[in-house]
This record gives structure tokens, C-alpha cells and sequence, in this order.
């Protein structure tokens, strides 16, 4: 913990898990075991020492949110976000500025107070405890003796009250002075001594030092000490019989009224009348727990502790819309794959909302997003013309037709050609449009249809996947086939036969799926649409487009030389063969069908195609496409196998080879005025 | 007939008829006709009147109310089609744990009372003993693997938590079946 909100949400996780297990123990006080009443301490212990709000997942309830808005209340900030780097105090990483930084330092210095303070008096009962003489050994040897538990030096003193052990790694046994010691005291004390209890007391001590300043925790550690006392009160009660073991309560009931030590590395019989009390209230409900209760005492333990340790990630934003709850939820729910942060970042722009794209946006960028959600709020649902988080990126996009109607929203959205760089994904974000910007014409079909691009860049941030884009939204005309969008980036293979330079381009193309089905009204059947609701742990669905096309690069008057051109294609990987092409009979299919003209493919992704050349034809010539379903991430072909066809005769076998390094997610044309 | 014997008969009747409430459903829309509260109320009712036989019983009285009350909270939620699970994580935590001990300890119960009154040779004791343990560790390991799942379950961890559930359900059943034999060699007895 490096300042005070660190430790804030430290503490408010563990007091959530405190006030759990205080409910658990009053539920199961009489059922089960002192010794699981103890140990559940141990989950509490636990929490303690995991940093909380580690890799952004809470526990039992959204704790960094309430920090995070309750941190933008207070200093106006929403760039930073908390994060505990250890359960302990650290020094702050900067001089203190602000009254939060000085709040830090009152906590650290009641830190060390504390420490120092715990410290110095168990220096000084060592002291005290050396000054002690050496107490008869033959009680107590005769305790040890008849129950088997080991020894320690044991010294009387005077003014003490009770006995108790002190230290762990050298335990000494301190008496009180004058008075001959009970053999059940004796013996509650040796029981101390075997199970090292001093040492949980050292722990326990440790923890309320550091969160010295929450009451919740303070009383929780008393209640552990408690704890503690009643186990070795049921280890003392197991080996008593009978007349014994209400002897022992009444040893208890003398020691309601006296002062006990409660210092770090000691334990006491005593520790006050109202615990004693508890005490004796749990003797009188002592049993032997019947067989098999280790097992429902662990079970019960574990289905506690492991969504405590696991937690829970949130994955939708809140509901409130004040900008300080909005914003801080928009920064603790984190995008954990870049999956869900492309998808976030693209239904960002789908509705122009700045909390989505907070969701996916550097610290550095929340300040300016909180100011533009603000404006958001106070515009209203009335705000026409483009809003300011698009306009931020579309300074062309004209005021005159609102945002809601210009995107295609049930076209949902494309990331094309996704990279995988060195830190992180490099993609190109894709929207259909319905409406064309101003001055441009559309004649309503997707062989030119209008679509909005921008390249983003996705990178890990201190746990968040973050969305930084690279250009501008820009608008592009393109040609929609089955083979991709013609006028995007592709890579590209290509090889020369003759006049004709053959190319392969291939395009793919990743969405996380957020179609669903919506019921019409009063009917049984459903409407498909796209939900704009991002979603930040989504994956990928893949999809693969292929377009062959033939350039021809020879002269006008050679043109009439060629009446059909032809084309049977495969993709190959590694160290794949091209005779696979032959083999598999497609020189044979496509020859069926080379005569009228046409396109055939099938699920390998093998294609054959033929077109006419008649009449005065195109230099470039568009042969086929081919799209596909594919396993995200897509891996584009190393190469394509083909074999060429003029005039309805095979001229030869050809590979082409790719001539793009990668397909670029930069836009291809530029951006209309 | 003694009122003992008739508070054992009807107790372990009661006992029977709630598991079957709690493992079977019948749903018309979103109403379920076999609603998990109803049998809760029926171990309730099984805990008072069996409780004179044995006193332990007697502690697991308020975790039985807990329980009825959470599953008559959700049954209610249901028919609106709501879901209270999920919707406040401690709460879930806590009828978990409660739910986890209530029936090791119900059946741990039934088992001793199985032990006195059964017929010999009938090994119904050892029976609902097995069936406790198998249903405990079934459901802890359902509810480990839905912590540590995050919702998402999918290929094997869906066969595996099926498995566990199948295994868990028919332990309960035969428990379930266990004390219907009980309740028959009783009045069979008398």
C-alpha cells in the first residue's frame, strides 16, 4: 500500500470478509468445532495478505468501484487507478502534497507507533521475566509427564495475576509468585506451549497493527485471542474427565475479576470477565464432535475460502449515470482479452458513449472522457449532429445527420486483418454506414457501399487491455463480395504468366458475437440484432476472405488473342505439396464447368473459376471470392498453388507469393472532404 | 400407537417427502410446482417432531428456517423470472456454507436414529452415512469449480460438474429412499 486509498481498499475488503465470517461463526457457534472456529480466522489472515483488487477482481462486493468513486469525489481525478502492491504499508512513492498524502503518513506513522509501541513492552516483560526466580520444577514436571507435553524454563514473579507463556522461539512459563499453581492451569498452559499459540498471538498482533484505524478489525482480532483461549480450553477438557472438567470451569469463573497481560508472543488463561464468561458458556456446551465433522468443517471451510481468494471480475457497467460512479466503474471493469477490448471500443463508437470508451482507454485519457460524459448527460438524448467523443476522431463527419442514423447498426462491426505485433494487436476497425457523407452518392447496394475505418492498436496496461487508435475515422466506398471488401488492405500474393499477372488477395476479418434474437411483438418470430452492450472478456469469431483476379499487362491489340481465362487455386501452409492440387480431382471438376463460365470452391478452400473474354473487357479481371468461417486467430495462407487456363488450355502451373509484409490496417483511401 | 412412535413415523415421513421437494422440480412457465421451500418446511417439521428422539436436532431448527426462507425468496423471484442467486454474492456464500452442514448434520442425524430403529441386518445407518458423505462432497466440489469457473462452463468442466451433480442427486435419493424404508420397517414393526 503505497497511499490511502490502497489502503482503503485493503481494509474495505477485509472488513467485507470479516463481517462474513463473524456471520458464519454466530450460525455455526454450537456446531461446530473450536478448532474450526479458530482456523476460519485463517481466511480472514488470508485476505489480509493478498492485495486486493488484485488483477482487477473484487471480493464479495465491488470495493475498488466504491474507492475509485469515492477517490474522484474527493481529489476530482479520474486518470488513476488504485492498485495495492502489498498488503503493507510502503513508503509513498512521492513527498506528500496533497491531504490525502498526509493522511498516508498519519496512517504510517500510527503503523509504526503501534509496532514500536507493542514492541517496547514486550521488551520490557522479558526484562521483568528475567528478574523472576526459577519456579519449583516438580508440578510441572508432573503435568508434562502425565499428559506428555513438553517443557519450558518456568519462572515466578511477583505482582502477577495469572500465569502465562511468553515468547515463541524461547518460550518462558511465567507464575504467579507465592502461590502454588493448579495442575489444570498448568496444563492449559503447557497445551499453549505444545501448539505454539504465541506465535498466532504475535500474527494476530501484526494485523491489528496495520489496520490499526478500522474497528472492524480490531474487534475481529479480539475475537481471535478469544478464539484461541476456547481451543485450548477444549484441548484441556479432552484430556479431563467428569468432576474434572467442572473443576476447570471453576478455576474460570476465579479468574473473571483479574487483570491479564494482553501483549504480542504471550498467552494467558485470563483474558477478562466477559470472555471467560463465553468461555465457560462453551465448556458447559462441550462434546466430542462425532466422526466424519473434519470432513463438513473442511468442506465448509473451502467453499468459503475459495471464491474469497478466486473473487469476482465485473463485466457490465453500473447503472448510475453520475459521471464520478459512471466513470470509476468504467475503469475497474477491465477489459481482459483484447478480444473485449476492440469489441468495447467499437460499440464505443457505435453509440459515442465515453464510458465505453473509457472501459477501454489509457489512464491518461480519463480525465478528458469524464468531461465528455458529463457533456453527454447534459446534452440529452436530444443532442443531435455528431457527439464529441466520435467528432474527437471524424473531424470531417458533417453536423446535419445525427450519429444514430448514419451507422448501420445491424451490420455490427469488422476488425480486419488483426496483427499480432511484439506488445500487443494491430487491427482495422470497420462500420457499415446508411447514410453517405455529405456531397457523396450511394445507389443502396454493397458494390459501393460507404463504410467507416480507423487502425487501433491494442496493448495490455497494468493488467487492462487498452485501445490506442492509430488515425482518424475515416470513410471509405467499398466493393462488399464474398471474397472481402476490395478497397481495404489484403495481403496479396501474386506470379506472372505471360500477360497476365495472377494475385491472390486475402483478407480476414474478427467480431466478437453480439448478435441476438429479439421477439417481435405479438409474433413467434424473431428479428436478429446486434447488441451495442460491449463485451469486455469476449473472443473472437473469425472470418477469412479470398479474391483472385487476373491483371492483364499486355498490349490492346493482344486482347482479341484471349476468349476465356481460367483459374483452379489452392492455399498451402508449411511444407504442403502442390500436387495435392491434381489429386484431388480439381482439374477434373473444373473442366466440367470451364465452358459457360463460373466459380466453384469448397471447405479447403480450394477455387476454380472461369470467365468469358469477350467484348471489350477490363484489364483487371475479377475471377472469384470466397469467405469463410476459421478458428480465431486466422493464419493466412503461405502461399497459393495455381493452375492457369487460356482459351480452355492449361498454360501452366504457378505459385504465387506474398508481396505485402503484412496487410496494414491503414485506411485505403483518404478521407472525404 | 404411542405418541413417540407416531412423532418418529410421521418425523421420518416428513424427512422423506422434503428431499423429494428439494431434488425434483415440475415447472409450469416459470412456476415450479415442487418448490425447493416447501421442502424445507417439511424438514422443519421433521426436526420438530423428531428432536425429542434426538436432541441435535434441535440446532439445526434456525439454519432450517434460514434455508426455507432463501428458497421461498428465490421461488418467488422465480415466477417473476428473476434469479436471487448471483445478486448478492455474500448472501450466496453464506446459504452455501449453511446448506452444506445442514444436511451432513440432518442426515448424521437420521443415520443415528437409523441405527437405533432399524431392523437388524438392514444396514440403513451405514447407507444414509454414505449418502451424507457422497452428497457433501459432491456439492462442495459443484460449488468450487462454480467459484473457480468465473460462469464460464464448458466442454469436460460441463461433463464434470453434470457428473458430480448426478452423483450428488442420486446420493440424495437414495437418503431419500432410506428413510421411506425406515418409516415402513417401523410401522411395520409396530
Amino acid at each position: 500500500m503505497t497511499d490511502i486509498w490502497s489502503f482503503l481498499l485493503q481494509t474495505l475488503t477485509a472488513s467485507g470478509v470479516a463481517a462474513l465470517l463473524l456471520v458464519i461463526k454466530a450460525l455455526f457457534r454450537d456446531k461446530l468445532s473450536p478448532r474450526w472456529q479458530f482456523a476460519v480466522w485463517g481466511i480472514l489472515g488470508a485476505m489480509l495478505l493478498v492485495p486486493a483488487g488484485f488483477r482487477g477482481r473484487y471480493v464479495l462486493l465491488n470495493w475498488p468501484l466504491l474507492v475509485e468513486t469515492l477517490k474522484s469525489i474527493l481529489t476530482g481525478r479520474f486518470g488513476t487507478l488504485t492498485r495495492v502492491a502489498a498488503p503493507l504499508p510502503l513508503p509513498a512513492i512521492s513527498p506528500p502534497r496533497t491531504l490525502w498524502d498526509w493522511l498516508y503518513l498519519v496512517y504510517a506513522g500510527g503503523v509504526i507507533l503501534l509496532l514500536t509501541r507493542y514492541a517496547v513492552a514486550y521488551v520490557r516483560l522479558r526484562r521483568l521475566l528475567k528478574r523472576g526466580r526459577t519456579a519449583k520444577a516438580e508440578g510441572l514436571n508432573a503435568v508434562s509427564e502425565k499428559y506428555g507435553l513438553p517443557l519450558c524454563p518456568a519462572v515466578e514473579v511477583e505482582g502477577l495475576s495469572s500465569a502465562f507463556v511468553c515468547g515463541v522461539f524461547r518460550p518462558v512459563l511465567a507464575l504467579p509468585a507465592g502461590a502454588e499453581p493448579e495442575e489444570k492451569v498448568l496444563l492449559h498452559e503447557l497445551l499453549h506451549l505444545k501448539y505454539r499459540d504465541a506465535a498466532w498471538g504475535l500474527v494476530i498482533c501484526f494485523f491489528r497493527c496495520i489496520h490499526w484505524c478500522n474497528p472492524l478489525l480490531w474487534h475481529c482480532a479480539n475475537l481471535a485471542g478469544n478464539d484461541l483461549e476456547t481451543l485450548c480450553d477444549w484441548r484441556v477438557l479432552e484430556r479431563l474427565e467428569g468432576e474434572e472438567r467442572r473443576d476447570y470451569g471453576r478455576i474460570l469463573l476465579d479468574m473473571t475479576d483479574e487483570k491479564y497481560a494482553n501483549l504480542p508472543g504471550t498467552s494467558s488463561m485470563a483474558n477478562g470477565g466477559g470472555n471467560i464468561r463465553r468461555r465457560i458458556e462453551a465448556i458447559a456446551r462441550f462434546k466430542r464432535y462425532p466422526e466424519g465433522m473434519g470432513l463438513v468443517s473442511v468442506c465448509v471451510a473451502l467453499v468459503l475460502i475459495c471464491p474469497l481468494l478466486v473473487g469476482a471480475r465485473t463485466k457490465t457497467l453500473t447503472g448510475s449515470e453520475n459521471p464520478y460512479v459512471r466513470m470509476a466503474s468504467a475503469r475497474t471493469t477491465w477489459c481482459t482479452t483484447f478480444a473485449g477490448a476492440f469489441d468495447t471500443y467499437a460499440k464505443a463508437v457505435f453509440t459515442d458513449r465515453a464510458d465505453y470508451r473509457a472501459m477501454c482507454a489509457p489512464l491518461s485519457d480519463q480525465d478528458e472522457l469524464a468531461g465528455l460524459w458529463s457533456l453527454t448527460l447534459t446534452e440529452g438524448e436530444s443532442f443531435q449532429g455528431t457527439p464529441a467523443f466520435v467528432k474527437k476522431w471524424g473531424s470531417w463527419l458533417d453536423q446535419e445527420i445525427s450519429w444514430k442514423d448514419r451507422v448501420d447498426r445491424s451490420r455490427g462491426y469488422q476488425i480486419f486483418n488483426l496483427i499480432r505485433r511484439e506488445n500487443g494487436w494491430e487491427g482495422l476497425l470497420v462500420l457499415y454506414l446508411r447514410i453517405p457523407p455529405k456531397g457523396q452518392t450511394w445507389s443502396g447496394t454493397d458494390r459501393d457501399r460507404w463504410l467507416m475505418t480507423q487502425p487501433l492498436f491494442a496493448q495490455k496496461e497494468e493488467g487492462r487491455w487498452v485501445v490506442h487508435p492509430q488515425g482518424e475515422l475515416q470513410a471509405v466506398q467499398g466493393d462488399i463480395r464474398d471474397g472481402g471488401i476490395l478497397e481495404l488492405p489484403a495481403l496479396e500474393y501474386e506470379a506472372q504468366a505471360g500477360d497476365f499477372l495472377l494475385r491472390a488477395r486475402c483478407q480476414t476479418a474478427a467480431y466478437v458475437d453480439s448478435y441476438q434474437e429479439e421477439m417481435r411483438f405479438g409474433l413467434s418470430d424473431f428479428d436478429i440484432v446486434f447488441d451495442t452492450v460491449p463485451v469486455p472478456d469476449g473472443n473472437f469469431t473469425g472470418w477469412s476472405y479470398q479474391t483472385l483476379e487476373a491483371e492483364y499487362l499486355g498490349t490492346e491489340e493482344g486482347k482479341k488473342n484471349y476468349q476465356s481465362i481460367g483459374i483452379a487455386c489452392k492455399p498451402l501452409w508449411g511444407d504442403e505439396g502442390r500436387s495435392d492440387l491434381t489429386e484431388t480431382g480439381a482439374a477434373g471438376e473444373f473442366a466440367e464447368k470451364f465452358g459457360g463460365g463460373g466459380s466453384y470452391s469448397n471447405s479447403n478452400g480450394e477455387q476454380w473459376a472461369s470467365r468469358p473474354l469477350d467484348g471489350n473487357w477490363e484489364n483487371t479481371i475479377y475471377l472469384t471470392g470466397l469467405e469463410g468461417t476459421d478458428v480465431f486467430p486466422i493464419d493466412p495462407p503461405d502461399r497459393y498453388a495455381v493452375e492457369f487456363y487460356l482459351n480452355e488450355k492449361k498454360v501452366g502451373e504457378f505459385t504465387l507469393l506474398p508481396v505485402t509484409a503484412s496487410p496494414g490496417p491503414g485506411p485505403a483511401i483518404a478521407k472525404t472532404e | 400407537m404411542n405418541t413417540e412412535q407416531n412423532n418418529l413415523q410421521s418425523g421420518l415421513l416428513c424427512a422423506a417427502w422434503g428431499y423429494f421437494f428439494l431434488y425434483f422440480d415440475f415447472s409450469v412457465s416459470t412456476i415450479n410446482l415442487l418448490p425447493r421451500f416447501a421442502g424445507y418446511l417439511l424438514l422443519l417439521s421433521a426436526i420438530d417432531r423428531l428432536s425429542e428422539e434426538r436432541r441435535e436436532l434441535g440446532l439445526l431448527r434456525f439454519l432450517c428456517i434460514l434455508l426455507a426462507g432463501w428458497s421461498g425468496a428465490d421461488w418467488l423471484a422465480g415466477c417473476f423470472g428473476a434469479d436471487l442467486y448471483g445478486y448478492f454474492p455474500p448472501l450466496d456464500l453464506i446459504i452455501t456454507a449453511v446448506g452444506l452442514y445442514f444436511h451432513f448434520q440432518f442426515l448424521t442425524d437420521a443415520a443415528a436414529l437409523a441405527e437405533k430403529y432399524q431392523p437388524p441386518g438392514a444396514g440403513l445407518d451405514r447407507r444414509l452415512l454414505n449418502c451424507r458423505t457422497i452428497c457433501v462432497v459432491s456439492n462442495t466440489v459443484i460449488a468450487l469449480c462454480q467459484s473457480f469457473l468465473d460462469g464460464f462452463i464448458g466442454g469436460w468442466q460441463a461433463w464434470a460438474l453434470a457428473a458430480c451433480s448426478f452423483i450428488g442427486m442420486a446420493a440424495a435419493l437414495t437418503a431419500m429412499f432410506g428413510l421411506f424404508s425406515l418409516r415402513k420397517s417401523l410401522v411395520s414393526t409396530e
